[in-house]
């Protein structure tokens, strides 16, 4: 049998929120964590909690396994399992609408600031912005994010500051448009990250790296955008990595 | 300069220069000219003492400030208390007064004891 202790947190009902232990028996195949809370999703209705595609594509099923944050999808019970017990806990940091449902209105917030989205100024092409093989190879490791909020989240300068401190998802985001090519608005990118949290609040403590379930590398991409912002180095300079991470 | 990079700056150059000075005590310490005499009278080393002791509170107030600006918010102190968090703003600027008016004391005080 295993145990699993849950985070359960109903606003409607619930004054405080607590943990709920469910014990289910062990399967056979080692499956994904998801899928052992769609069992017990059969057991308890009530549970909630996020998903979508189940293959680690939409991030919607972002939540702390035993103290590190993870996706339910690709996490396979023999790797999250713990002397027989599983914790499940909301992603940290960010208000809890219920259950493992967190509000991620902060963290898209952050997003949203750093515009994520191509800006050039010069007259389009017919076709399409085209990009050197080598340019492209800049964006390795940095388009990759899923947006499952789990650096940001497990990151105590985003706890402590969310409205102020971009957040490694975002930073993330931030470089890979600030790396891009294509893009011509790098010098506003970093005038928008040049006060003293919205970057420089990255004391490199590295969580992001260790929770990224895509083995992505945010600490490195802050760790770039700083170099750009100190040095004032050019976009040009930028060299592509062995893919960030 | 932009005040994100200035203090990522004074903080990092700060840090280099004790460790330059530290280097500095430790090269006097070790040799015939460590006495109270020359300490009072050199001006390399009253200088050099001057700019630590104005370095050291600088460092110390970024440092400080950002404690403050981390663990002093509503939202930091709303996990101890509603009453805190509501008066969140105001016990952040006391802090930060108080490190700022010990800082300056101990700057008028250690400069008024090397220079006197």
């Amino acid at each position: 049998m295993i145990d699993v202790n849950i985070y359960r947190y109903n606003p409607e009902t619930d004054k405080f929120p607590y943990t709920q232990t469910y014990s289910i028996k062990k399967p056979e195949k080692d499956i994904m964590l998801l899928e052992l809370l769609n069992l017990l999703k059969e057991q308890d209705s009530s549970i909630s909690y996020r998903r979508s595609c189940r293959e680690g594509v939409c991030g919607s099923d972002g939540m702390n396994i035993n103290g590190k944050n993870g996706l339910a999808c690709i996490t396979p019970i023999s790797e999250a399992i713990k002397n027989n017990k599983i914790e499940l806990r909301p992603l940290p940091g960010l208000p809890v609408i219920r259950d493992l449902v967190v509000d991620m209105t902060e963290f898209y917030a952050q997003y949203d600031k750093i515009k994520p989205f191509l800006q050039n100024e010069t007259q389009p092409p017919v076709q399409e912005r085209l990009q050197s093989p080598v340019d492209r190879d800049k964006l390795d490791g940095l388009y990759e994010c899923i947006l499952c909020a789990c650096c940001s989240t497990s990151c105590p300068s985003f706890w402590w500051n969310p409205d102020k401190f971009v957040g490694p998802a975002a930073l993330l985001q931030a470089y890979r448009f600030i790396a891009d090519s294509r893009d011509t608005k790098t010098a506003e990118r970093l005038e928008a990250l040049s006060d003293p949290f919205s970057v420089y609040r990255c004391h490199g403590i590295m969580n992001c790296v260790n929770v990224c379930p895509k083995d992505l590398n945010p600490n490195k991409a802050i760790g770039e955008i700083k170099s750009m912002l100190l040095s004032g180095s050019k976009k040009e300079n930028i060299i592509a990595s062995d893919g960030m991470s | 300069m932009k005040l994100g990079k200035f203090i990522w700056y004074l903080q990092r150059y700060s840090a280099i220069y004790f460790l330059l000075f530290l280097g500095y005590m430790g090269s006097i310490g070790f040799t015939d000219r460590f006495s109270f005499q020359f300490l009072s009278e050199s001006l390399t080393f009253k200088l050099s003492l001057s700019f630590f002791i104005i370095l050291a509170c600088l460092h110390a107030f970024a440092g400080l400030w950002t404690i403050g600006t981390d663990y002093l918010t509503k939202r930091t102190l709303g996990f101890i208390s509603p009453f805190l968090s509501s008066h969140a703003d105001f016990i952040r600027k006391g802090f930060e007064f108080i490190f700022i008016f010990i800082g300056v004391l101990l700057i008028f005080f250690y400069l008024l004891i090397i220079w006197s």
